[in-house]
């Protein structure tokens, strides 16, 4: 087999194509992207830890397989990581913290298990936010992952190190979680594709808690293809995780291939008009791609918008009950941003917390109301372009309002995929959003809107 | 609705001492500021007028297994 194209960048679709017809093998890519990524790492911190002996061993079976023909599963030798916040047996999981430089779990997550029993090669533990809660200052024990569109800038985060490898070629998929946007912000802001499935959707059985209520776990890839096959192992009911949904899932890449003509598309303009101009008008711009596709394109007001800053309470709540006893014994090992906003969720009183769980309720049952006269809402995922990393530490920046935890507060699927470029060639993003148990849907609207257009096509020059 | 709406860095303070909390104080402005945006919508609500509203997150009763 002799390595004919740069595998960097090629969608999984492509890869297997490869694979099949012996034209490049899993060794071969499993190669090329641990040698690209040791290039790469020491400006982008990408990983937390690499797996290179572990990676080539899964490949070395992929490649086994495919040469007995045993060819079902399409990520049969697909290069993938993980978030470490993921468990890993056998391979240190640090959650970005110097609490857990040194932590070995004893078992796997079921997204690991998942992906593994599809073929999947790990390449290694992806860079994370501290606790899944708190970019890494600059002199932080674990070093934050850099924007591979511009190395002085923001990934976003928490799945920093997940939306940086994608972009940067490094691999063709990578798990993320997501309790207020950890999946989605970062997709935006490294140009790449990233689903918040909905919530119970995928399994969180061995990912580290930031907020049990609000946590969600997804795939995160180039595009809405690629998303679509790594979700399809990965749906489904897990007696383990006590917030696992009983509810069918699908083969979300057969899904792609209904069209949406027809769909009632809601453009959400109070929402919209959290953007800057730039963010706006790449909305817009999407907004008329699905008009063109033959979706029927309205205004919609997203109801409550301003009583979704509850959700601070509820994540500060659970996310103190979660670290108390570390927090009061080793507060030095946490970030001190991250350590006091953390206490901070000891503050709040009990009937706050669960008057907050009451507000969620009430916006839950406003947006279903919104959802009878709509398919999909249509927004922006992050306000603004990608603000520079020094710029993403300040207070200020961290308490301004968001607009994807508005979609963990009711957890609906809700797909994050490249919209534009700013003037400084930084990528901008909208987000698709669904009713839950929905996926199909929102991951086929991606899907049709990247067949017409170019963005997620574009890579970085590094 | 609820009590006055302001959360000043002596509530913060305030509170940490009642939960038995420990804070550095140049980091009280910085928690007024975000646990003042994260009630507000709690305050600006009429308890009253939801009276049947239940939390979002409800137990339960299935056994683990």
């Amino acid at each position: 087999m002799v390595q004919a194209v740069d595998t960097s960048y090629l969608s999984i679709a492509e890869l297997a194509a490869l694979y099949r017809q012996r034209d490049v093998s899993p060794v071969e890519v499993t190669q090329h992207l641990l040698e690209r990524t040791a290039g790469l790492q020491e400006r982008l911190h990408a990983y937390i830890t690499l797996t290179p002996e572990l990676a080539l061993a899964e490949a070395r079976q992929a490649e086994a397989a495919l040469l007995r023909g045993e060819t079902a599963s399409p990520l049969l030798g697909i290069p993938v990581a993980y978030k470490d916040i993921v468990m890993t047996k056998g391979i240190r999981t640090t959650c970005g913290s110097a609490l857990h430089l040194d932590w070995v779990p004893e078992q796997d997550a079921a997204v690991v298990e998942q992906w593994r029993a599809a073929g999947t090669v790990m390449l290694g533990k992806l860079t994370t936010w501290e606790f899944a809660s708190g970019a890494q200052a600059l002199d932080h024990a674990i070093s934050g992952a850099r924007n591979p569109w511009n190395l002085a800038h923001s990934p976003a985060g928490s799945s920093s190190g997940s939306g940086a490898a994608l972009a940067a070629g490094l691999v063709a998929g990578a798990i993320g979680t997501d309790t207020g946007g950890s999946i989605r912000g970062p997709a935006a802001y490294c140009g790449i594709t990233g689903l918040k499935p909905t919530y119970g959707r995928v399994s969180r059985r061995g990912i580290v808690t930031l907020s049990w209520s609000l946590d969600h776990a997804g795939p995160m890839g180039r595009t809405a293809e690629d998303v679509a096959y790594l979700l399809t192992p990965l749906a489904g009911y897990d007696a383990a995780d006590p917030a696992s949904a009983k509810v069918p899932a699908e083969d979300y890449v057969a899904a792609l291939r209904r069209g949406i003509g027809g769909l009632r598309l809601g453009l959400a303009t109070n929402v919209l008009e959290m953007a800057d101009e730039n963010v706006r008008q790449a909305t817009q711009a999407a907004a008329e791609v699905f008009r063109g596709l033959g979706t029927v394109v309205e205004p919609v007001t997203y109801p409550y918008r301003e009583l979704a800053a509850a959700l601070r309470v509820i994540l500060s709540s659970e996310a103190y009950a979660y670290h108390a006893t570390d927090l009061a014994e080793l507060p030095r090992k946490y970030g001190r941003q991250l350590e006091h906003r953390t206490k901070a969720g000891g503050l709040y009183f009990a009937s706050e917390y669960i008057q907050a769980q009451r507000v969620r309720t009430i916006i839950q049952r406003a947006v279903a109301e919104l959802f009878q006269h709509i398919d999909l809402l249509l927004c922006p995922t992050m306000p603004t372009e990608p603000p520079t990393y020094e710029e993403s530490l300040a207070d200020a920046w961290m308490r301004r309002p968001g607009i994807t935890n508005l979609f963990n507060l009711t957890g609906q699927p809700a797909v994050a995929f490249p919209t534009g470029f700013s003037a400084q060639a930084l990528p901008l993003s909208a987000q698709l959003v669904g009713r839950p148990f929905d996926e199909a849907t929102v991951l086929r609207a991606a899907h049709l809107y990247q067949g017409v257009t170019d963005w997620h096509t574009r890579h970085p020059a590094l | 609705m609820a009590d006055d709406a302001k959360i000043t860095p002596e509530i913060v303070r305030q509170r940490a001492a009642l939960a038995g909390i420990s804070l550095d104080e140049d980091r009280l402005d910085d928690l007024a500021s975000t646990m003042e945006a994260a009630l507000a919508p709690l305050r600006s609500i009429d308890l009253r007028a939801i009276r049947l509203v239940e939390p979002a997150v409800t137990f339960e009763a299935g056994w683990p297994e």
